[in-house]
């Protein structure tokens, strides 16, 4: 476990230095916490170690502004760097408004405390279940007791001046918190959790919200009463920094809620989104009542727990054959949905989505656009198109305006499937240049630009370096070898036709899996081009493992730390070609390098529709058509996973061929040619 | 804006040409409301601010007086065409090529329905169609409907439909009539599309996608009269058959180069995509297709598919039947096909003021005397009904008078007429400003002009 880094950015209101304080906090009773119960260290564990580029994750995050429900995610409750980190990030991209007025900034700080508080709220948990270790914080406790005095009157006065707002939140990011430690409640709050995100905002949450906020004050109330109770303190502690960050995502919700119940359309039905709610709330009033019981004895404590289950088993049948159907370690990820409801409150004819958008959208969640090259240059031509039917609305300034819209825009295209990195990065740079766009220069100018600009992209990164990549490829393919690639790349396929091209004797093996079978795709790419070619299932890969002499492999995506992520099956590959003694090389582009790192396919991933894996092509017959309704079935169809870079002996790119290490080198490099631009 | 919406009124309804000499088809009221209000309605549902509504132009007058647009709060842009022209759907667009900016979807004025314009839509949207249409099963209570004043059923020309059933992707579309003992199909289209349903129960809905292109290929080809009849048939075929080699050979190639060759160029201005086209199809990873080695959809250009509906209701009133049956049903299926819509007054359902159900309408300004039974029946605005009226079944429309101690069962009375004391009506259509005298007994019968003061 790492200790983190506390940086105070600005100390000179009283929430900010108690942030710090509370930082600190954290930080003791962390390390205590390690060496009083090593045991507990598993469940922190994993978490914290995400907690090195969870700080990027965040500072995306905290840019794109998303709702607060999306950003709170099961890495949050570790990061407390990452709570820094925001605030750094967030002064240095202006953080939407104007940053130097000092109501802004407070708020800030107001939202670090409660993140905080929440992490606080974790390792008391963690603690408290042994009371023996809540012992060793008494004194501590004690001695924040005034801190906590006044941050209550804070919230208190914050939560008067936003009654009607938005609460539901809190109660997120309470389970959040709270779903590592307690066992028993872990899978329903997840459940919730999950539910929380598909649902977004509308209406049907106000209400909720609104109980909630009820809910939470009460709570708070309670709390100040019990205030001597040293256990109790903690509690309240934890409720009203998580209220008042709460708060603070209120009324950034409140914001974009109504923004976004404009423009975007809702992913579940209203009517799923109510049954969600409620659920939400159930979770949140347990969380609320596990918060005055804590104190008491652990009986009791479970007793809350099954009269919630009684509560949750209230709801109706739709919203838990929906969360019963999901693997369980794979909860946290956006879950497939199919796009009959994407479209549904969209209107035909004045829809804020423009229509390529939309269509772009059902193409990607369709499958008729896919694979991560594709993907970007669909959606760099909509964005062309969009560009170009681009009015600046009066009043309104085109670079701040487009680049709203655009974000808008890939919210639509999130929801319809989860976006490629490709995708990510290439609006990164899009609207990178559009913030930098001079803001003198007028409409046309600025769009042909822009067209251009995308025009450069879509022709620099993408098809030039596809060519550089066949070239780079080429080289390393030889007279009589037997090259073995896994379902389709367009980089590896075109790869291929341009070594046969160049009169290049090598034969091909092409690997398929179900369900998707993409492989046919790249099987019919090279037989069309008269290449000798073998066609095999996943299944056969150890057997003519034997015969092949390179493994050439596509990717969505390059990690930070060399880990490979692509297609869901390329790890067993590259296993399989280490065991035979075959090296395995990469065709990626370098615009698909992310600064992200992961370690697992768990934390994440993309899930498909499971529909996929008992559906017969074409689909005469189902073989488990009512899979939904056998309760010991689940199913995964994952999209990816993650090959470790000792199984990869060369990336081949657009710039030559790299080891997988040298990510960072080249995102470094990236980024400062394009910061001076 | 994504589509525009155009309304085909300018429909004779040559299939009802008992109710239509007075009224036009469009304004033929359906639940007290013309029957163009209902697929206004469904537009305005679906986001559409402003339509353009195709009418004849001698129905101008009426259409604007009816102040539709005000009832469904859209800008409606009304179009007549010359009434002494006999236009084809296809030929209305033509007139009206200068106002398509965009796609276009294009809504029968007699089309009744609870579907959700967003399922075709996204068919449209997923395959870049150049064209989609809806289809439903026939309804069968609606076919067979009896159509009062007629005698001898109705004979229906049916449809039939060659889907591609997981896609949706139309082999061919074509009314019976133009097929003899066998439909044909190309065996390379079975290779490459193996899975075909063909349907001969399926009706359609005269809802329609189109892309913009299509229309400039309309305006380009004058001999296409119709869109259903000549249009969709000839697109449908020509999907297969590229012109890929151009000017070497065959006779098709004449008619390939007007519509393949122009789609493509202008598929291809239309999508704006064209520089990259090429690149994205060439990074495509997709594998969807069986029995040829081409690229995505195997390299057809011309792309049309047709939804099926699978639940809901959607009846088109095109016939006597129908239109009787329509009316019959629309008391209990009004909150479906109008989307919860709030009636407009004279569409509120009868008060118990008399023995009416909630199965009846009736209008505003009806006065209903004691002892009425109004059961199935929808009565217009500013109707009288005597003492010991009986109707069942009926349609009645404004202006109408039935006096004492009639019975009327299945009937259809159009405006202004006059049924006498003790009449005993059964499938009867009294035409407009007719006069039914006292005392007559009439089944299955048509009273129109020509046949004035007809007297027992």
């Amino acid at each position: 476990m790492k200790g983190p880094n506390f940086k105070v950015v600005d100390k000179t209101s009283e929430s900010s230095t108690q942030a710090s304080n509370m930082c600190s906090r954290v930080q003791n009773e962390q390390s205590k916490d390690n060496k009083l119960a090593p045991a507990e260290e598993s469940t922190i564990n994993p978490n914290l170690s995400e907690s090195q580029y969870t700080l990027k994750h965040k500072k995306r995050k905290s840019k794109k502004k998303k709702s607060p429900i999306r950003t709170v995610t099961d890495k949050e409750e570790v990061s407390m760097l990452s709570a820094d980190g925001d605030i750094q990030l967030s002064k240095k991209n202006g953080f939407g408004i104007n940053l130097d007025s000092s109501g802004q900034a407070s708020e800030e700080k107001i939202v670090v405390s409660g993140l905080e508080a929440i992490k606080t709220a974790v390792s008391n948990i963690d603690v408290t279940d042994s009371i023996q270790k809540t012992k060793v914080y008494d004194h501590q406790t004690l001695v924040k007791a005034e801190n906590l005095l006044k941050s209550t009157e804070l919230a208190d006065s914050l939560t008067g001046t936003l009654k009607s707002s938005i609460m539901s939140t809190h109660e997120a990011l309470k389970e959040e918190s709270w779903a590592p430690c307690t066992g028993a409640g872990k899978q329903q709050r997840l459940d919730s959790r999950a539910s929380n995100e598909e649902g977004q905002k509308t209406k049907a949450q106000l209400k909720a919200e609104r109980k909630a906020a009820f809910e939470a004050k009460r709570v708070a109330e309670v709390a100040d009463k019990r205030m001597s109770d040293k256990q109790t303190q903690q509690k309240s502690k934890a409720t009203l920094r998580a209220e008042r960050r709460a708060v603070q995502e209120a009324q950034r919700a409140a914001k974009e809620g109504k923004h976004q119940l404009e423009n975007v359309c809702p992913v579940a039905s209203v009517k799923m989104q109510e049954v969600f709610l409620k659920q939400d709330h159930k979770e949140g009033m347990k969380d609320a009542e596990q918060g005055a019981e804590f104190s008491v004895s652990k009986n009791e404590k479970s007793a809350g727990v099954k009269k919630v289950h009684k509560k949750t088993s209230d709801d109706p049948r739709v919203s838990q054959q929906e969360v019963r159907k999901k693997v369980r370690l794979f909860r946290h990820l956006p879950q497939y949905h199919h796009n009959y409801l994407l479209t549904r409150n969209l209107r035909l004819a004045g829809s804020d989505l423009h229509p390529s958008i939309i269509g772009l959208g059902l193409q990607i969640s369709q499958g008729v656009v896919r694979g991560s090259n594709a993907r970007c240059v669909a959606l760099l031509t909509a964005l062309k198109e969009i560009i170009q039917d681009y009015i600046t609305p009066p009043h309104k300034e085109l670079s701040r305006d487009l680049e709203a819209k655009i974000r808008n825009y890939m919210n639509f295209l999130n929801q319809c499937r989860p976006v490629a990195v490709s995708m990510a990065n290439a609006v990164k740079h899009l609207t990178r240049f559009i913030t930098k766009m001079p803001s003198n220069i007028n409409d046309s100018e600025a769009k042909l630009r822009l067209c251009e600009q995308i025009d450069t992209f879509i022709k620099e990164e993408i098809k030039l370096a596809k060519q550089a990549i066949s070239q780079n490829a080429g080289e390393n393919i030889r007279n009589h070898d037997v090259v073995l690639t896994y379902t389709c790349s367009s980089s590896v396929k075109g790869a291929l036709c341009d070594a046969y091209d160049e009169g290049k004797n090598f034969r091909v093996v092409v690997v398929d899996a179900r369900p998707r079978l993409d492989g046919r795709e790249m099987l019919r790419c090279l037989v069309k081009k008269g290449i000798q070619c073998s066609y095999v299932l996943i299944n056969a890969v150890p057997y003519i493992m034997q015969e092949v002499t390179k493994v050439m492999l596509g990717a969505h995506s390059l990690q930070a730390n060399g880990y490979v992520m692509s297609r869901v099956g390329c790890s067993q590959i590259a296993l399989i070609a280490r065991a035979y003694n075959v090296p395995v090389l990469v065709c990626c582009e370098t615009y698909k390098f992310s600064e992200h790192v992961h370690t697992d396919s768990i934390v994440y991933n993309e899930l498909a529709d499971p529909n996929e894996l008992v559906t017969e092509l074409p689909p005469n017959k189902q073989t488990l058509e009512n899979w939904q309704d056998i309760p010991s079935l689940y199913l995964l169809n994952l999209e990816y996973d993650l090959t470790p870079p000792d199984l990869v002996a060369m990336v081949i790119t657009d710039i030559g061929n790299l080891p997988c290490t040298s990510v960072p080198v080249v995102l470094r490099v990236k980024h400062a040619g394009s910061q001076e631009v | 804006m994504e589509f525009q919406a155009v309304v085909m009124a300018a429909g004779r309804g040559s299939r009802m040409t008992e109710l239509t000499t007075g009224c036009p088809k469009c304004l033929l009221p359906v639940g007290n409301v013309p029957m163009i209000w209902y697929p206004l309605n469904l537009l305005k549902r679906n986001g559409f601010q402003e339509a353009i509504v195709i009418v004849p132009e001698m129905a101008k007058n009426e259409v604007s007086e009816a102040r539709i647009d005000t009832k469904v709060d859209m800008k409606l842009d009304i179009v007549t065409i010359p009434s002494s022209e006999d236009w084809g759907t296809a030929e209305s667009i033509r007139y009206i090529k200068d106002k398509i900016k965009v796609d276009v979807l294009i809504i029968s004025c007699d089309l009744i329905t609870d579907f959700e314009l967003h399922q075709l839509a996204d068919v449209y949207r997923t395959h870049s169609a150049s064209l989609a249409m809806l289809l439903a099963p026939v309804s069968l209570s609606l076919v067979n409907a009896p159509a009062p004043g007629q005698k001898g059923k109705h004979k229906r020309v049916r449809d039939i439909v060659g889907i591609e059933s997981h896609t949706g992707r139309l082999m061919f579309v074509n009314s019976e009539a133009d097929f003899e003992e066998n439909v044909p199909l190309r065996k390379f289209i079975l290779t490459r599309h193996p899975v075909v349903q063909v349907h001969s129960d399926l009706m359609d809905a005269h809802l329609y996608l189109m892309s913009k292109w299509l229309v400039d290929y309309l305006v380009e080809n004058e001999n296409i009269t119709t869109i259903k009849g000549e249009l969709l048939p000839s697109v449908v075929k020509k999907q297969f058959y590229h012109s890929k080699t151009e000017g070497k050979n065959d006779i098709t190639n004449m008619k390939a180069s007007v519509t393949s060759v122009d789609p493509k160029k202008d598929i291809h201005s239309h999508k704006k995509t064209g520089e990259w086209y090429d690149l994205l199809s060439e990074l495509s990873t997709r594998s969807n297709q069986w029995g040829s080695l081409d690229d995505c959809y195997h390299g057809d250009q011309v792309r049309c598919y047709g939804y099926i509906m699978k639940d809901g209701l959607c009846v088109r009133a095109n016939t006597l039947g129908s239109y009787a049956e329509v009316n019959r049903l629309i008391p209990k299926i009004w909150d479906s096909v109008t989307g919860n819509s709030e009636r407009p007054i004279s569409a509120s359902l009868s008060r118990s003021k008399s023995q009416g159900g909630d199965d009846s309408m009736i209008g505003e300004g009806t006065n209903i005397a004691d002892k009425v039974t109004i059961k199935k029946s929808i009565i217009g605005n500013h109707c009288q009904l005597k003492e010991k009226v009986k109707l069942l079944n009926c349609v009645i429309m404004d202006h109408v008078t039935v006096e004492e101690g009639s019975t009327l069962q299945s009937c259809i009375l159009c405006s202004n007429a006059f049924v006498g004391k003790g009449s005993e009506l059964k499938d009867c259509i009294v035409g407009q400003q007719q006069r039914v005298m006292d005392l007559s007994k009439l089944s299955n019968d048509v009273i129109l002009e020509i046949e004035k003061f007809i007297e027992i």
